[in-house]
């Protein structure tokens, strides 16, 4: 069981999306790195925004970086940030990352037409990303 | 001069559509002319993500408003998979193109109501160049 957020899930979210055959297809001819910020959430133990940076290229993921500065984090292709009990929706599949988007919950920087046109590839890194065994900092016994 | 302009208070929706057609301009610039001569409002409506937006085209611009007209030419109604579908969907002289599985899945969308767009027939001009407008493809 890794804790969201922390290196440990990172690491296991990306040995996920490489071991993703339904990735790798939707993914082919993805190129382009993508960050995610999860943004401070004090009183749910995100004391400070953190972000978790993956480098994405043709249907795999060849590096990645927990906690980035902001800078290296914001000079990602795309960005998208929300706050941290959001994500532990979209984790939890309560959110759709696309309705998520249409409604501003999550933020999204980028071209969003390359988006659009992957957007098979993107559903399939949330579903990925709920396959990780995750412990919620703000639940941790 | 911007070609699409966003009112303040519009967010999520709003904002993507505004992309949506900033990107697509900026990749292609002569799709900024299926701006010009256009006008009209759309109304679009996402129940299932339970957020509408008001487009209105005049002057070459799109404008964006965070809330529906209370009359609008083209009244889109669609849940938010198949809105972004619609952005990836092969045309075809501006509309879904039958000839593809793609273009035929949103035409049974249409057919069964999961797709509602009221004014289509009355407006065919702004209904095929928005389609190009947000097409991706």
């Amino acid at each position: 069981m890794a804790l969201f957020p922390s290196e440990a899930w990172l690491l296991e979210y990306v040995d996920k999306i490489n071991a993703s055959k339904d990735y790798e297809e939707a993914a082919a001819t993805w190129e382009g790195d993508l960050c995610y910020v999860f943004e401070a959430e004090p009183d749910k133990g995100v004391p400070t925004d953190v972000r978790a940076w993956i480098d994405l290229w043709h249907g795999k993921c060849r590096g990645s970086k927990y906690d980035p500065t902001a800078e290296e984090g914001d000079a990602a292709k795309f960005i998208i940030r929300a706050p941290y009990s959001r994500w532990k929706q979209v984790i939890n599949k309560e959110l759709d990352p696309i309705k998520g988007m249409m409604q501003g919950k999550l933020k999204l920087k980028g071209d969003l037409p390359t988006i659009v046109r992957y957007v098979k590839a993107a559903n399939e890194l949330v579903n990925i990303a709920g396959q990780v065994p995750t412990e919620f900092v703000d639940e941790q016994s | 001069m911007s070609f699409v302009v966003t009112d303040p208070d519009v967010e999520g929706l709003g904002i993507m559509l505004a992309d949506l057609v900033r990107g697509n301009i900026e990749a292609d610039p002569s799709r900024a002319r299926l701006l010009h001569g256009l006008a009209g409002r759309v109304n679009v409506h996402v129940p299932d993500a339970e957020v509408d937006v008001g487009l209105e085209f005049r002057d070459g611009q799109m404008l964006v408003h965070g809330k529906p007209f209370p009359r609008a030419d083209l009244d889109i109604t669609t849940d938010a998979e198949t809105l972004m579908g619609m952005s990836t969907v092969p045309l075809r002289f501006g509309m879904p193109d039958a000839t593809k599985a793609d273009g035929r899945a949103v035409m049974g969308k249409m057919l069964r109501g999961d797709l509602k767009v009221r004014g289509m027939m009355t407006k065919p001009k702004l209904m095929t160049r928005l389609q190009r407008l947000l097409s991706v493809g």
